[in-house]
């Protein structure tokens, strides 16, 4: 049987080294993409990913054995992406690259192929949340990339139900404005990029 | 396109009215200008202007929702994102749908909401190679060396560690394998049972050869050893004799009062005694000692009375 993630964290503060290693092998994937979902690059991604379980390895004598320990283990690493986008803001001002340089979003482009529509969609996404404030960002990327309920989320933001409802709305509201503006050749408002 | 024409015809912009190619002017206008894009963001939600809304077109239902929550583009949009979790009530679908007929901004948004899951399916879906763990460990291990580095941390990519990988982390591997290994077995008929059977008689035809091998062994082993029996018991037998007649030999000269090779008579008597008790023989002692009184050198002889028993 396979043990619990609850279990293998309890054996990792034992000292056993494999459980360790199972237990990064079954989150790897998933922080590794909420990682890229929140800097947007594949190369940050790796090395946000690898901080988060460095962190998750200096902080597991943190953890509560009765507490889910996928909340626990979600609430570090947006933590940490949090971390790294605000140091990320105070180092660069996000010059919003032009609409008319951004390949295939031309609105008059009328794409054929499944792939380049497809590439069309992942760039006008990916610039739309860079345009996002922090908040909108995180409500989108929780909810509808990385797919946590709301109690999972209300949990971790230490949120009632209400307002995470309320952040998540707002937020593909923005995403939807943002990307229109895109599509339309507008530069979007409130550049709130990474 | 200038900022004044571009304030002119705002209203049919927002409502979604305008034709082209003056739509396609002032998106590129907005574009350009952003007094002008901020100005179109000011109308599209203050809920005075609601110039997309036409006069007289307000029900009671929209005006109690205008005074208690605001906007009611800013009403609807929220409704627009919260369909993509769950369908909405009644009530509310169909207000949505009132205020969609008439709003063509809201429209559009809602076009763009609608296709939002397109969009996230549309982002890459990154896996971590093989590489990461393993960078992870080595970070991890500089970190807080208390945990005992596992061998299958060590660089050695490759066939052992799809083994360890095999060994360790898929749980269910070697009870899948068992599994499979009974459904197979079924489906092979008689197979397995004939290979069994091969198996057996063929160790059991060794066995047989054994055996008989060893019976042949031993066969001529005890032949062998039943015909140096008789041998060595010709050669007892004959060093009997041969023993026996120095015994008596001896005998006879002692009770002839003869001395052997300069020994006393006793001596040699006692010898020969000796010797025939070996050999199994045994001296009636009253013919074969001396009697009291005569020296050694004069022992009568009284007659040959031995005998062998």
């Amino acid at each position: 049987m396979a043990r619990t993630d609850e279990a293998l964290i309890l054996l990792c503060r034992d000292g056993d080294s494999r459980a360790w290693e199972s237990l990064i092998r079954r989150h790897q994937d998933r922080i590794l993409n909420l990682a890229y979902q929140f800097t947007g690059n594949r190369e940050e991604a790796r090395d946000v990913g690898q901080e988060i379980f460095v962190r998750l390895y200096q902080k597991m004598d943190q953890y509560e054995a009765d507490r889910p320990f996928r909340t626990w283990f979600n609430s570090l690493a947006r933590n940490v992406c949090i971390d790294r986008y605000r140091s990320r803001k105070r180092d660069r001002v996000l010059v919003a690259t032009p609409v008319d340089e951004l390949p295939h979003l031309s609105s008059n482009a009328e794409p054929t192929d499944r792939r380049l529509v497809k590439r069309e969609r992942r760039e006008l996404v990916q610039t739309g949340l860079d345009h996002l404030s922090e908040i909108s960002r995180e409500a989108i990327v929780l909810k509808d990339l990385q797919g946590q309920s709301l109690e999972e989320i209300g949990d971790m933001l230490g949120l009632p139900i209400g307002t995470v409802k309320s952040r998540i709305f707002r937020a593909r509201v923005e995403l939807a404005r943002a990307i229109r503006k895109l599509q339309s050749g507008a530069q979007p408002e409130g550049s709130n990029g990474l | 396109m200038d900022c004044r024409a571009f304030g002119q015809m705002l209203p049919r912009y927002l409502a979604g009215d305008l034709a082209e190619p003056d739509f396609t002017r002032m998106v590129a206008h907005e574009a350009s200008c952003p007094a002008c894009h901020q100005l179109a963001c000011e109308q599209m939600t203050d809920p005075d202007v609601r110039s997309t809304t036409p006069a007289g077109a307000t029900g009671l239902l929209e005006d109690i929702i205008q005074r208690t929550m605001g906007s009611d583009c800013q009403y609807i949009r929220m409704r627009l994102a919260e369909r993509l979790d769950h369908d909405l009530a009644d009530h509310t679908t169909r207000l949505v749908e009132e205020h969609l007929g008439r709003c063509a901004a809201c429209r559009g948004l809602a076009e763009t909401l609608n296709e939002l899951p397109l969009y996230y399916a549309a982002m890459p879906r990154l896996l971590a190679d093989a590489s990461f763990a393993r960078e992870v460990m080595e970070q991890t291990r500089r970190a807080r060396p208390m945990i005992t580095p596992a061998p299958s941390a060590e660089a050695r990519p490759g066939f052992l560690e799809v083994l360890r990988a095999l060994w360790r982390k898929p749980e269910f591997v070697w009870e899948g394998a068992v599994v499979c290994a009974l459904l197979i077995a079924p489906l092979a008929g008689e197979a397995p049972s004939r290979w069994f059977r091969s198996i057996q008689t063929a160790e059991q035809a060794r066995v047989q050869r054994f055996e008989l091998a060893a019976g042949e062994v031993r066969g001529e082993v005890t032949t062998f050893f039943d015909a140096r029996r008789q041998e060595v018991d010709d050669t007892v037998s004959g060093a009997r004799g041969t023993v026996a007649s120095w015994a008596y030999d001896a005998l006879d000269r002692l009770t002839a009062g003869t001395s052997v090779a300069g020994f006393p008579s006793t001596l040699v008597r006692s010898w020969g005694q000796r010797a025939l008790t070996r050999i199994g023989l045994e001296v009636d002692e009253e013919e074969t000692n001396p009697k009291e009184g005569s020296s050694d050198m004069g022992i009568q002889p009284e007659g040959d009375h031995y005998e062998l028993h």
